[in-house]
């Protein structure tokens, strides 16, 4: 502004100048120079604003500009040079956003020449100009106007942005979600937000005095509030009473500092209410889970993923025997956990895993060690710690001692594995029987055999040879574990009756083992790599059927105890290959037998002999209408005649079928039969006939024509038919008949078929079935009524049982009986007595008709219109018994061979579980003798502890108590030699003395024994022990003696090891010092100590304990030796090899010697030259096994 | 040191065997102490005599002890349990107490010494060596020592 006044006044000045100069030329030239002056004052003025300057007359022309104001309007020079005012007004207006407010302001101020004016420019690309005018004025006179432009810009945008900041910042802080609020320095509140708002309602302008709160508050915070203007920072935990509830809150208050001067203050309250109450509540679960775990009857640990105790409970302190101070900070392998587990676990690769990858040890068992190193058996539960991004920090083990558990565990798997195989035995021979009997694969069957005797005997090949009569071979059916190379091989190899391992079986019908075919010249194994073979043979009714041949390449792998068993999965392959011949002829006939059904189905479809009959019947009645007509069947098994259907005057005669007629005998339609040729007769009464007509032909009978039923060769049975008028038939009505009788025969012949083959086929469903439960039951008793049972049900007998042979009495028993009126039990037979006293003679099955009328029948049973069969009971060459079933004549036909057959089959049933039982009789019978035997055993090992324990007793008191009196004689021998000493002469002192030696001797021999029994009377615990400081403590303690002979000890490194500290310290006292002692004259005494680690297979470098189990020390001198004969002897209580004049001892340390190493588990030996030094080797364990102490 | 010993102190030995209180008689004269040197040969003896039970009534015959020598294993009442019930007892626990026994137990030595015992010391083998011990024994505790007035009890 300064510069606009400052350039209407130059200009003024010119002006006035401009008039004087027509005043006064004289001076003009002064005026000239002073015009100049100012004319150059202005341009520099107006040139050195930041401003743009515009100087314009009273009609608007441009007088004048600076160059800033051309610049800022960015005219053109051209435009400038021009000096055209349009022009550049037009440019002017077109930057304008505006440019009619522009005018307008302008014609406004021309209006009114007496006016300043401010406005601001906005521009087009954004720019903002200020801009002020000025009259110009010259002597009061107005003579035109100066503008002037200042660019402000960069400040509007400036405040722009300010404002903006302000009010992002204004909506984060309403948005805070905690109270937040600002004093002035007059302590009134000139800002909060919308939670503050909320909580206190408005308080701008308010002061805290002002706000409805509790006195303890309004202090608080008035505190709070003083310290924070005084420049602190204040943090405050109050509660508050806000929206109804009780909270918690942090009140913060900070000064408001501007350059070192408070003007207010700023303050946040922040909810901490929940944060509290979780604080709280952890803590409260921490005190919980401390309390928990210090008090808790478990052991409670915690370690690092590197396997460091970080954490020990008390109980663990007392359980492990570490105080807490001791252990926090160990690895647990080396303090808790032993290295290996006695049974020799690896445990250190146990616990690198598990503390990696505790989620897979979630439970674990595993032997622990306590710290006098008793081994303990530990339960754990392991829990991982992750931290808060979930990375594994620590484990955390729960254990609960089982140590007993597993201790009585272990006795009781020792106990029962043994006895245990003979059970597993019988299971397995249980599901093979169930699995043969259920099977009707053979193939399957035969492989399921071959592979469970494989896995029994742990033979790598195994096969059945099934013996082929016709090409003196054996024929391979099941091969199991032969690679496809082997099998060719072998099937190049032929395998002769009378040849090799199997041959032999074959011939002998013996089991043949040969334990290393190599060196056996008769063998040849077709297996290159076999050396054992073994060959069971398979036998069913005494008749050799095929081997069950095992192989392996280790010499001798099979062994006689599975002998036993492989016989009776050889009667399994037996039975297999039975049930297969049999299963094949059923199937075989069944084929048959579809093929007859298909034609029966031809002529009628049907397979119900009753039904045929019925329909021949009623085609013979509607086509031939005779008055009488029967149908007959022929068994040939009885060669009898039966009849099918009798009808008279279209009434069946329902009594008469079923009667049999023998063949012979049975009049007309006998002779039909016999003859298989049709009959017509005229007239009965008169015709010549072949045959009497007596049977089967109705008296009033007078035509008669009958025709034979065959089918397929086979004679069926007979048709006829009667008219009691004569001469009724004539040829036609026989071709008629013979038509019909074809076509009806071969449907019989079909329908019989199909009855038998299901009959059949129901036996052996039965028989199926009974051997599976004859092979899972094992009740004997049940087992054989089960039997006869069924048998009765079968063959439709009522009653039957059993009859068992006692050989000690030669008779049989009746054993089993099953229904009404038969022989109690207990009944006895000779042999040949009664039909099973026949059957036991003659060893075949046997069948009556009618028991009552049988000449051979026996006092003992009951007289009874009955049919009998009875069979032989046979296991291989031992008879045990006879089976019997009796059948009702009036209800059933008597039994023919083919029901003795079917019998044959419940007794190899009956054989097989009476062998059965006896097989688990005998190895119940056994286990129970085993059992006796073990715990007679235990007894005695009792017994002799006990023993050993009263005689260890009885060492040590005697010992203990025979010092008393010793020491009498001592002290009163020492008396008289003080005090009569000079009484007596030379020799008298000389006894004396010698007395007092014996004394001191007798002394010695006690206490040698007395620590000879307190190795184990006074044994203490098994505990890490440091040979080399040991070693050393032993050396200083024979310095004397050292000394005395002027020997020298050289100590190796020597191993820590689990042992008895006492003892070890005795042990090497007594070697070195035997060392020390026995030395030769005029040499001086070394000896030397040194140490070898060991493991299971030889010797390792000390420092690799990894896998080490035990050490070896050597104690070696330089001395007299000993004859290496008298080894064993050096070693026994008393035995010397010097006498006492040479060398002293009481015969007792080394004896004492090897019962301390034999109570640690380990030996002790001696090598020696004599004159050449002596070396004696201590074996010790690395570590003990706690609780197996053998005295 | 008192110069004037009115009343010498008297010693008593508790020892069930024979052998060992003549012997103790002995060494006791080779020593030629003037004092008495008085006998029991079982706990319960020892008892009687400090309490004035039974036999040991008057104080003439039986003068209360100014030590007392006890042997470890006796019949009746052994030396552990008469110790137990001396040092229990108000009016005896200041009479010193020198175990003198055959044991050389680490266990006898710990317990009697945790019951309060003055000294533990196993019985010689020689003669010359218990004259010895008897010598040291009443040099020091009559000479060396200044024992309780009350030390012959209320």
């Amino acid at each position: 502004m300064a510069v606009v006044i400052l350039c209407a006044f130059l200009v003024g000045r010119l002006r006035d100048m401009n008039a004087r100069l027509d005043e006064d030329s004289a001076e003009r030239q002064r005026t000239r120079e002073a015009l100049i002056h100012s004319v150059s004052l202005l341009r520099a003025t107006l040139e050195s604003t930041a401003d743009g300057i515009l100087v314009v007359d009273n009609s608007g022309k441009i007088l004048d500009f600076n160059r800033k104001f051309a610049a800022m309007w960015r005219i053109p020079d051209h435009i400038l040079a021009s000096q055209d005012d349009d022009q550049a007004l037009a440019f002017v207006l077109d930057q304008l956003s505006d440019p009619d407010q522009f005018i307008l302001k302008v014609k406004e101020l021309y209006s009114q020449p007496e006016a300043e004016s401010f406005d601001i420019l906005h521009f087009k690309d954004g720019r903002v100009f200020e801009r002020y005018s000025q009259p110009q004025r010259a002597d009061d006179q107005i003579i035109g106007r100066v503008w002037s432009f200042r660019d402000v810009t960069d400040r509007v945008k400036a405040e722009k942005a300010l404002r903006e900041s302000e009010s992002r910042l204004q909506s984060a802080i309403e948005s805070l979600p905690f109270d937040f609020f600002a004093l002035d320095e007059n302590g009134r509140y000139v800002l909060q937000n919308s939670v503050c708002r909320r909580h206190w309602g408005a308080i701008i302008g308010k002061r805290p005095e002002d706000l409805e709160v509790s006195e303890e508050i309004l202090d608080k915070w008035l505190k709070n509030n003083g310290r924070a203007y005084s420049g602190e920072t204040v943090e405050e935990e109050v509660e508050y009473f806000v929206l109804s509830e009780r909270r918690r809150f942090t009140n913060i208050v900070s000064p408001i500092c501007d350059q070192g001067e408070i003007h207010g203050i700023l303050g946040i309250n922040v909810d901490i209410t929940e944060r509290k109450q979780v604080e709280d509540a952890l803590r409260k679960s921490e005190a919980k889970y401390r309390e928990l775990v210090e008090n808790a009857n478990s052991i409670i640990f915690r370690m690092d993923t590197e396997g460091r105790v970080t954490f020990f409970n008390e109980f663990a302190q007392s359980f492990f025997g570490y105080a807490e101070d001791e252990i926090l900070g160990q690895h647990v392998v080396g303090t808790i956990v032993p290295r290996k587990e006695s049974s020799g676990r690896d445990l250190v690769g146990l616990i690198q895993d598990l503390v990696q990858h505790p989620e897979q040890y979630a439970n674990n068992e595993n032997e622990n060690i306590r710290r006098g190193g008793e081994r303990v058996w530990v339960a754990w539960t392991n829990k991982p710690i992750f931290d808060d991004q979930g990375r594994l920090t620590e484990v955390l083990c729960i254990g609960n001692d089982i140590t007993e558990r597993v201790r009585a565990e272990k006795e009781l798997q020792k106990a029962k594995t043994e006895l245990e195989q003979k059970n597993v035995d019988l299971e397995a021979l249980s599901r093979v029987g169930q699995m043969v009997n259920s099977t009707l694969d053979t193939n399957a069957i035969l492989d399921y055999l071959t592979d469970e005797a494989m896995r029994v005997t742990r033979a790598t090949h195994g096969q059945v040879l099934v013996v082929q009569t016709d090409l003196g071979s054996f024929v391979r059916r099941s091969q199991r574990g032969f690679t496809p190379e082997e099998k060719e091989q072998a099937q190049e190899g032929l395998l002769p009756l009378d040849q090799g391992v199997n041959g032999k079986a074959y011939m002998t019908s013996q089991a043949v083992r040969v334990d290393d075919i190599r060196v056996e010249p008769e063998y040849f194994p077709l297996i290159p790599s076999t050396r054992t073979e073994l060959a069971v043979p398979i036998i069913r009714d005494g008749q050799v059927l095929g081997n069950l041949d095992l192989q392996s390449p280790e010499v001798g792998a099979f062994r006689d105890v599975d002998l036993g068993y492989l016989t009776a999965l050889a009667d399994q392959v037996a039975i297999a290959l039975d049930n297969a011949q049999l299963f094949s002829g059923i199937q075989r006939q069944k084929r048959e037998l579809e093929i007859l059904a298909d034609t029966a189905l031809l002529i009628g479809g049907e397979l119900e002999t009753e039904v045929l009959l019925r329909r021949l019947y009623e085609q013979v009645q509607s086509l031939l209408t005779p008055d009488s007509l029967g149908i007959f069947l022929y068994d040939s098994e009885s060669n009898e005649v039966k009849i099918g259907l009798a009808v008279e005057t279209e009434e069946p005669v329902t009594k008469a079928v079923g009667m049999r007629l023998p063949l012979e005998g049975s009049g007309l339609t006998g002779w039909v039969m016999r003859t298989r040729q049709p009959l017509v007769v005229g007239d009965i009464q008169t015709d010549l006939l072949p045959i009497e007509p007596k049977h089967l032909t109705q008296p009033a009978a007078r035509s008669w024509l009958g025709v034979p039923l065959i089918a397929r060769d086979r004679l069926i049975g007979a048709i006829s038919i009667q008219s009691f008028r004569p001469m009724v038939y004539g040829d036609a009505d026989r071709r008629l008949l013979e038509s019909l009788a074809t076509q009806v025969a071969i449907a019989l012949e079909s329908a019989r078929l199909f009855d038998e083959t299901r009959r059949q086929a129901e036996q052996l469903e039965t028989l199926r079935q009974l051997s599976q439960e004859l092979t899972a039951l094992r009740d004997l008793d049940t087992l054989l009524h089960q039997i006869v049972e069924q048998a009765m049900q079968l063959l439709g007998g009522e009653a039957g049982g059993m009859y068992l042979h006692r050989p000690e009495q030669e008779v049989l028993e009746w054993v089993v009986a099953v229904g009404e009126n038969v022989a109690p039990q207990g009944t006895t037979l000779r042999r040949g007595e009664g039909l099973s006293g026949r059957v036991w003679e003659t060893g075949e099955a046997m069948t009556l008709d009618d028991y009552r009328n049988w000449s051979g029948k026996s006092s003992k049973w009951p007289e009874l219109p009955a049919a009998l069969v009875g069979v032989p009971i046979q296991w291989g060459e031992e008879f045990l018994g006879v089976l019997n079933i009796r059948a009702d004549t009036s209800i059933r036909p008597p039994f023919t061979p083919g029901d003795a057959a079917l019998a044959s089959q419940f007794a190899a049933q009956v054989a097989i579980a009476i062998r059965n039982a006896r097989l688990y009789r005998t190895a119940q019978q056994e286990i129970k003798e085993r059992t006796r035997a073990e715990e007679a055993q235990k007894g005695y090992a009792a017994q002799l502890e006990q023993s050993n324990r009263e005689l260890q007793d009885f060492l040590y008191a005697a010992s203990h108590h025979l010092q008393e009196p010793l020491r009498k004689v001592q002290t009163f021998s020492s008396w008289l030699r003080a005090k009569y000493g000079q009484n007596l002469d030379d020799q008298g002192y000389e006894y004396l003395a010698r007395m007092q030696d014996a004394t001191s001797w007798m002394q010695a021999l006690i206490n040698a024994l007395l620590n000879y029994s307190q190795v184990t009377t006074k044994a203490q615990p098994f505990m890490p022990v440091d040979l080399n400081q040991l070693a050393r403590e032993v050396v200083s303690g024979l310095g004397s003696q050292i000394e005395q002979v002027g020997g020298k000890v050289e100590i190796d490194e020597l191993p820590t090891i689990e042992a008895d500290a006492n003892q070890m310290r005795q042990l090497l006292l007594n070697l070195i010092g035997n060392g020390l002692k026995f030395h030769r004259p005029n040499e001086v005494p070394l000896v030397k100590v040194r140490a070898q680690i060991l493991n299971g297979h030889g010797d390792l470098p000390l420092d690799d304990i990894s896998e080490a189990t035990s050490c070896k020390i050597a104690i070696e001198d330089n001395g007299i030796g000993f004859d290496e004969k008298y080894v064993d002897r050096i070693f026994q209580v008393f035995q010397r090899l010097h006498g006492r004049g040479y060398y002293e001892g009481t015969g007792i340390g080394l004896a004492t010697c090897r019962k301390i190493v034999e109570r640690h588990g380990g030996n002790i030996c001696a090598k020696s030259t004599p004159g050449q030094g002596a070396t004696f080797i201590v074996t010790l364990p690395l570590r003990q096994h706690q609780g197996v102490e053998i005295l | 040191m008192n110069e004037v010993q009115a009343d010498p102190i008297v010693i008593l030995m508790a020892d069930d065997d024979p052998d060992d209180r003549m012997l103790a008689q002995d060494a006791w004269e080779e020593n030629r102490l003037a004092n008495d040197l008085h006998f029991v040969e079982d706990g319960e003896q020892l008892m009687a005599y400090l309490h004035r039970r039974d036999g040991y009534s008057h104080l003439a015959t039986s003068p209360l002890p100014g030590l007392i020598l006890l042997d470890l294993n006796m019949p009746k009442k052994d030396g552990r349990e008469a110790l137990a019930e001396i040092k229990a007892d108000p009016s005896l626990r200041r009479i010193p107490i020198v175990i003198l026994t055959t044991s050389k137990a680490e266990e006898d030595i710990l317990r009697t010494y945790d019951l309060g015992v003055n000294s533990f010391i196993t019985k010689p083998v020689t003669f010359e060596a218990l004259v010895e011990i008897m010598g040291t024994l009443a040099k020091y505790w009559f000479q060396i020592v200044k024992l309780p007035h009350n030390g012959k009890g209320v």
